[in-house]
């Protein structure tokens, strides 16, 4: 298993947050997939740019379905960022495990947008964002939202109950 | 454990704390203390030696972070810091940014207040950097 830490992130690739996460568990290189930002050569490049020292792979969906068992094969030990939960689970439809040794899917920041609902802080959800990470939670996987390691958290079950 | 002061003239510091609030969540043992032309010179000394007291609870070291060297922030904190009676320790440095709010998570388990303020200022130094684009090829060497 070389997946290290599976996040959501809707600034995909944020500086100074995934660097706070890397010194925290073992990463030797970062996957982030979106297909907006893959599709987009200049977005791409600013995302790429924001992380030094760390090497980062940006792809779209299907690519990375196609290159994800690759990254699971590999000794070396790989963060995986997706842009929204229903990135992940596309993924997961797809037959990629994100099973990973950090033993849960990590939520950093989701902004407020048209139709979400609050349920923590910077953290804001859709119906289908919603319904995705039920999705996840009902494959066994264990979510948590956490901005940053030493920050309070809360698990999907606990915000489940906001968006009641 | 090191708590922490941002002292700086006008809002900034206030506003830095709301700012890292969006970004990390809680900031605990994070205090702000703004120098306002209306409170003066008197007025923020009594709000920093307030402060201080709130933040030297329960702390080994508090550490003030100013927004540049001299000036009444920093020159009410050197006052604190410099004094040997000062229970627990005060250390003082400038140049407060947000990437140095956000990483003083990372040198506050520390126990001596001048070890954490030079970890701070050097995870803070490579944090003064001018952006480059970068080679858009991907390979597969996973």
């Amino acid at each position: 298993m070389s997946i290290s830490f599976v996040r959501i992130d809707d600034r995909v690739i944020h500086g100074q947050l995934i660097t706070r996460w890397a010194k925290e568990l073992p990463c030797d290189g970062i996957v982030a997939i979106d297909d907006a930002v893959a599709a987009d050569p200049l977005l791409s490049s600013v995302m790429k740019g924001a992380v030094s020292d760390t090497k980062v792979w940006l792809f779209d969906t299907a690519t990375a379905i196609e290159k994800l068992p690759k990254v699971i094969a590999s000794e070396k030990r790989y963060f995986v960022i997706g842009k929204s939960p229903l990135t992940l689970q596309r993924l997961e439809q797809a037959g990629i495990s994100l099973k990973n040794s950090n033993g849960k899917i990590n939520v950093g920041p989701m902004s407020a947008r048209a139709n979400t609902t609050t349920i923590g802080p910077n953290q804001s959800v859709t119906t289908d964002e919603a319904a995705a990470f039920q999705w996840l939670a009902d494959q066994g996987h264990t979510i948590e939202f956490r901005l940053v390691p030493d920050a309070s958290f809360y698990s999907w079950q606990d915000a489940r109950q906001k968006l009641k | 454990m090191i708590h922490f002061i941002v002292a700086t003239h006008g809002p900034l510091a206030a506003a830095l704390l709301e700012s890292g609030r969006m970004v990390y969540g809680d900031l605990p043992g994070v205090h702000a203390v703004c120098l306002t032309d209306q409170a003066g010179i008197e007025g923020f000394r009594r709000d920093f030696s307030a402060t201080l007291e709130v933040a030297s609870a329960h702390a080994d070291g508090v550490l003030v972070l100013c927004d540049m060297q001299s000036g009444t922030p920093w020159n009410v904190a050197c006052e604190a810091a410099f004094n040997p009676q000062t229970q627990p320790p005060v250390a003082v440095v400038a140049g407060v940014n947000f990437p140095m709010l956000l990483q003083t998570d990372e040198v506050m388990m520390a126990r001596d207040v001048d070890h954490a303020a030079a970890q701070l200022i050097e995870l803070t130094q490579p944090t003064l950097i001018q952006a480059k684009p970068v080679d858009p090829a991907q390979t597969d060497d996973f």
